[in-house]
């Protein structure tokens, strides 16, 4: 009689794995971010007359994704170019040579419906640039 | 007594023109548009599944203007990075060479609150580049 309901559970359990492992292949995916789009940080600080941040702009080309990097840290950079790798899960990485001071710079992130969440080599802590209008077609003067 | 009148006449007409004159010298001037934005004509055709359209985006940097330009016709082209000379008249020259046939292109025109208005058509038609936002943060399926 044991050994009877020992098998019984052991076939009942089976089953719910294999309904839950059904369940779960056949949960819609979760629908991936547009890669290309605005992503910024960049505000002007009115009290000190500051241009602090950093906004990235991807496209894509015929060639594949590229964009622009922008980075701010009182007056605003020159537009450097870039050709960011972006895999099936939206990690990005892209590397660039700062063209007025000759720093080299190299980004790991991801790339989120809300935005691009990551950090330059040396940083400590991931920061987010926000998904929305370039900074250049709103002028903000609070954070985005 | 008619003479001191006519003579008074007279002075209040003269005040009133020298008032209507000079009442619009001393109005402030009109703020000329923003030169930094993005300028587009860039849409999705769902008909025929291209791209179409024309993207300038505008920025300043610590070395002056600069941009980018982005043609598609039916596949977007590679991002072209430029460097614009804008004046106080908000009067611009953009120079860059073609991607595609290597030559030298050079647009010019005055950037208003509506666009890019140039003297010679743009390739997809008409003398305005409307500022509109960027078509890879709206993704339009028709013309801005």
């Amino acid at each position: 009689m044991i050994p009877a309901l020992g098998k019984h559970i052991g076939v009942t359990v089976l089953v719910a794995a294999s309904i839950l492992g059904v369940w779960v292949s056949m949960a819609p995916a979760e629908k991936r971010a547009p890669v290309a789009g605005t992503y910024s940080s960049i505000f002007y600080n009115g009290d000190s007359g500051d241009i602090n941040g950093t906004e990235v702009r991807i496209v894509y080309t015929r060639k594949g994704y590229q964009g622009t990097v922008q980075i701010s840290q009182g007056e605003p950079s020159q537009l450097i170019l870039i050709k960011p790798t972006i895999d099936d899960d939206n990690h990005i990485t892209f590397e660039f040579t700062d063209p007025t001071f000759g720093g080299r710079y190299s980004y790991s992130g991801r790339i989120t419906a809300s935005g691009m969440t990551g950090r330059f080599a040396g940083e400590e802590a991931d920061q987010t640039f926000k998904r929305g209008p370039s900074y250049w077609d709103t002028w903000r003067t609070d954070p985005p | 007594m008619n003479g001191i009148i006519q003579k008074r006449i007279a002075l209040t007409g003269l005040t009133l023109a020298l008032l209507v004159f000079t009442w619009p010298a001393m109005a402030p001037a009109k703020r000329p548009a923003s030169p930094t934005g993005t300028f587009s004509s860039m849409y999705y055709s769902e008909e025929g599944g291209d791209l179409i359209g024309t993207e300038v985006r505008i920025v300043y940097t610590r070395k002056g203007f600069q941009g980018t330009v982005q043609d598609a016709e039916g596949e977007p082209d590679e991002l072209i990075l430029f460097t614009a000379t804008i004046d106080g008249d908000n009067n611009f020259t953009i120079s860059y060479t073609s991607p595609r046939t290597g030559d030298p292109v050079t647009i010019s025109g005055r950037v208003t609150e509506a666009g890019l208005e140039t003297k010679t058509k743009w390739w997809t038609g008409g003398n305005l580049l409307k500022r509109a936002p960027s078509y890879w943060d709206v993704r339009r399926t028709s013309p801005p």
